[in-house]
């Protein structure tokens, strides 16, 4: 068993900070943190600071400190009230980026903990692994110390030590060395009850070693069983079992912004974190999708949503992202953006592609698959169609839209039941009625006849016969030398009809 | 002027030398017309690249003369794309040329700037093997430049369709053709048209010849088959460039 710990202690500001975005079109990857920014909780006469970020230490905040007496160190001071809801959504986001490298994913407080001694070998090493998993959390907005460690409680006691040591990565990766690795670690580092923090304190027992030294029914008398327990279970013990992260079914996130955006430029950003956060969302359910929508609100009331559909599932952000941009040059914003849902409502099981080293026909297919979803998305659906015959005599019946390319289901049909009589190339959209002087219709200059009556005659089925189709077609040709497809009924004989041009 | 000046001004992109023209294999999809390939100075219509045809008269064959380049292309299979055409491609007639309909990719676009959008995306992609394009309105030279490009780096054979009064003004296409409807060609025939070739590599006037041969592979029961047996080529004057 090897368990990596990813502790996130300032889990109130991070969960923040990446779902509440100035709203300034700023392109880089961090969020301003020039500006002192604070979370608060507690009663609203009295609020206390929980979580300060980096500008915010430099001014002197702290901790525990009262919103009046940060406001006493800095002017522009940003306080934002605590949200435990999204401290959950943020802890899970984490769990879900690391549920790409392993199954065995558990949530403990302000930390996730991941099993990776199977996967080690799949993603090449723990040095890579660890540095996909920071690249992921880093491109989602969130940070963590890490600590690693043969038991889930000895990784989380070092992930909560890494940041005190400065001295790089606590980590031990063999049961035997673990009782001397942490022997050292002070006892506050458990998450023991404060009174019982203070009593050792007070009794000069101040570290793991101390209290190893002491008699364990002594301890487990005075102090309650638990604290020998997770002694026991951190040096590998006791059995320390976990329940493990299910990532959910569907996905929804959500970003707000201080300052409403009024273009689709100054969304890029945030647009390109939730795409990442689907994407990541889709790797550790193992899955892809064909569609997802994202919803614009605009003030309270109103709200616009872009549905983006891909003809193959996938899980490709730059893909979707190169999509939604050719939409959004379509369709512009429908106001101005106060904040933005991503959701996926349809997973499906992903297909990965087997890669060739020639390139071949499927491969080909993928790149005319990207075309066409570009064109469609940029111009319409209807505006992107592929061809097929269809079996009808009647011409304007007798082809089809079909999926645009690449389907089998189109060239399997088979050829030899396709007419061989002479068609145009180009058919009209709809017949159009042609003048005529004399005997000879007119299309640019009098037509004359150069083929024979090819005769069409359709009865339909369970109509009656004014539905019937009786035409009669003619190749014709003017002055010009523009040969056209004409056709008259048989039974009003004068009024004749262009239906097609020989190209 | 100088030599050097000579020299940089022999250097230019722009200006092409007779004795300097490689002997192009014979690389270009078959036409269908011996005396067009012959014509052609790839031997058939060009793999990659702009194609500009000029045309002003709907139905005296003007797409049928590539009917069998992409009969060809379709049956490797690649796809071809047909961007902003006038009418609708009925997919009997191409299906009896021979032409794998499940290869073909209809574009209507709703304005010239989004046809030109559509073309380029397409020509870039690498992924077609020709595209057709129906240039309704006027192209300026950039544009075209830009499609040129597009279908030389995407190696895709780019066919566009544009009126006869654009032949006067200078285009990047390596290859330009004028069709005319020739009305001495027999009444069945269906490729009725006069190509006149007004640019390519080492062509030194415009060229002009009829096709009189039909697509052999179209339409071979409704009319008796003719092998093509002329193939006269008579020079026409030069037209103003």
């Amino acid at each position: 068993m090897l368990w990596i710990a990813l502790y996130l202690p300032d889990l109130p500001l991070q969960s923040v900070e990446a779902r509440l975005l100035p709203g300034t079109a700023y392109t880089n990857n961090q969020p301003s943190t020039a500006v002192a920014h604070v979370i608060a909780e507690g009663p609203d006469t009295r609020p206390v600071i929980c979580a300060v970020n980096t500008s915010a230490l430099k001014l002197g905040i702290r901790s525990g400190h009262t919103v009046a007496m940060a406001r006493a160190l800095t002017s522009t001071l940003t306080v934002t009230p605590r949200n435990r809801g999204w401290e959950r959504e943020a802890l899970a986001r984490v769990a879900t980026i690391a549920c790409q490298f392993t199954p065995s994913v558990a949530l403990d407080e302000e930390s996730v903990l991941l099993e990776v001694s199977s996967s080690l070998t799949l993603f090449g090493g723990l040095e890579k692994l660890l540095s996909r998993l920071r690249m992921g959390m880093r491109s989602s907005g969130h940070h963590a110390q890490v600590g690693i460690a043969p038991t889930p409680l000895a990784a989380l006691l070092m992930a909560r030590r890494a940041n005190a040591t400065q001295a790089g990565m606590p980590c031990a990766l063999d049961l035997g060395e673990l009782p001397a690795r942490l022997a050292d670690f002070p006892l506050s580092l458990f998450n023991w009850p404060l009174a019982t923090l203070e009593t050792l304190d007070q009794l000069g027992i101040a570290r793991i070693r101390d209290l190893g030294k002491l008699p364990r029914g002594g301890v487990a008398r005075r102090f309650g069983a638990q604290i020998i327990t997770d002694l026991d279970r951190a040096l590998g013990r006791l059995p320390d079992p976990r329940t493990y992260f299910k990532p959910p079914e569907r996905f929804t996130a959500r970003v707000e912004f201080m300052r409403e955006v009024d273009r689709f430029e100054g969304l890029r950003f945030p647009v390109r974190r939730l795409l990442g956060d689907l994407e990541t969302f889709l790797r550790a359910r193992g899955g892809a999708t064909q569609s997802w929508s994202l919803k614009f609100e605009h003030g309270r009331d109103h709200a616009s949503a872009v549905t983006i559909a891909t003809r193959q599932p996938t899980r490709h952000r730059d893909r979707w992202e190169e999509l939604l941009c050719e939409r959004m040059a379509r369709t512009p914003l429908a106001g101005e953006v106060s904040a933005l849902i991503l959701a996926c409502d349809h997973v499906v099981a992903f297909q990965p592609d087997t890669p060739s080293w020639l390139p071949d026909q499927k491969a080909q297919a993928g790149q005319v698959n990207e075309l066409v979803e570009r064109l469609s998305t940029r111009l319409g659906e209807d505006k992107v169609f592929g061809l097929a015959v269809k079996q009808d005599h009647r011409p304007e019946y007798g082809w089809g839209t079909d999926e645009p390319v690449g389907t089998a289901k189109s060239s399997a049909l088979p050829r030899a039941k396709t007419s061989r009589a002479r068609r145009p190339l180009w058919l009209t959209n709809s017949p159009k009625a042609l003048t005529a002087h004399g005997p000879h219709p007119q299309q640019n200059g009098p037509l004359a006849p150069i083929t024979d009556t090819e005769r069409i005659h359709i009865k339909m089925p369970g109509t009656h016969d004014q539905h019937d189709v009786r035409r009669e077609y003619l190749v014709a040709l003017n002055q010009q030398g523009e040969m056209s497809w004409i056709y008259r009924d048989p039974l009003s004989r004068d009024q004749w009809f262009l239906h097609g041009h020989f190209s | 002027m100088n030599k050097t000046g000579l020299m940089s001004l022999l250097q230019s992109p722009h200006i092409w030398r007779l004795g300097d023209m490689p002997r192009l294999e014979r690389s270009g999809y078959p036409t269908g017309f011996e005396a067009l390939d012959a014509a052609l100075s790839e031997h058939g219509w060009p793999r990659q690249g702009l194609t500009e045809l000029l045309c002003d008269r709907t139905g005296i064959g003007e797409v049928s003369v590539l009917l069998p380049a992409l009969a060809a292309i379709s049956a490797e299979p690649r796809c071809v794309a047909w961007i902003n055409p006038p009418y609708l491609p009925y997919a009997p007639a191409l299906a009896n040329a021979g032409v794998n309909l499940s290869q073909m990719l209809v574009v209507r676009p709703a304005s010239h700037k989004e046809t030109l959008w559509a073309a380029e995306q397409a020509m870039r992609s690498g992924a077609l093997g020709a595209v057709l394009v129906w240039l309704d309105e006027h192209t300026d030279y950039a544009a075209l430049r830009r499609l040129h490009l597009a279908a030389d780096t995407g190696a895709c054979a780019a066919f566009a369709y544009r009126s006869q009064c654009d032949g006067a003004l200078p285009s990047p296409a390596p290859l330009r053709i004028r069709l005319d409807a020739d009305l001495s060609a027999e009444v069945t025939e269906l490729c009725r048209a006069h190509v006149t070739l007004l640019k390519q590599r080492g062509l030194t006037s415009p060229r002009r010849l009829s096709l009189y041969a039909n697509i052999r592979t179209t339409h071979s029961e409704a009319i008796p088959r003719r092998v093509p047996q002329r193939h006269a080529l008579s020079l026409a004057l030069p037209r103003t460039r």
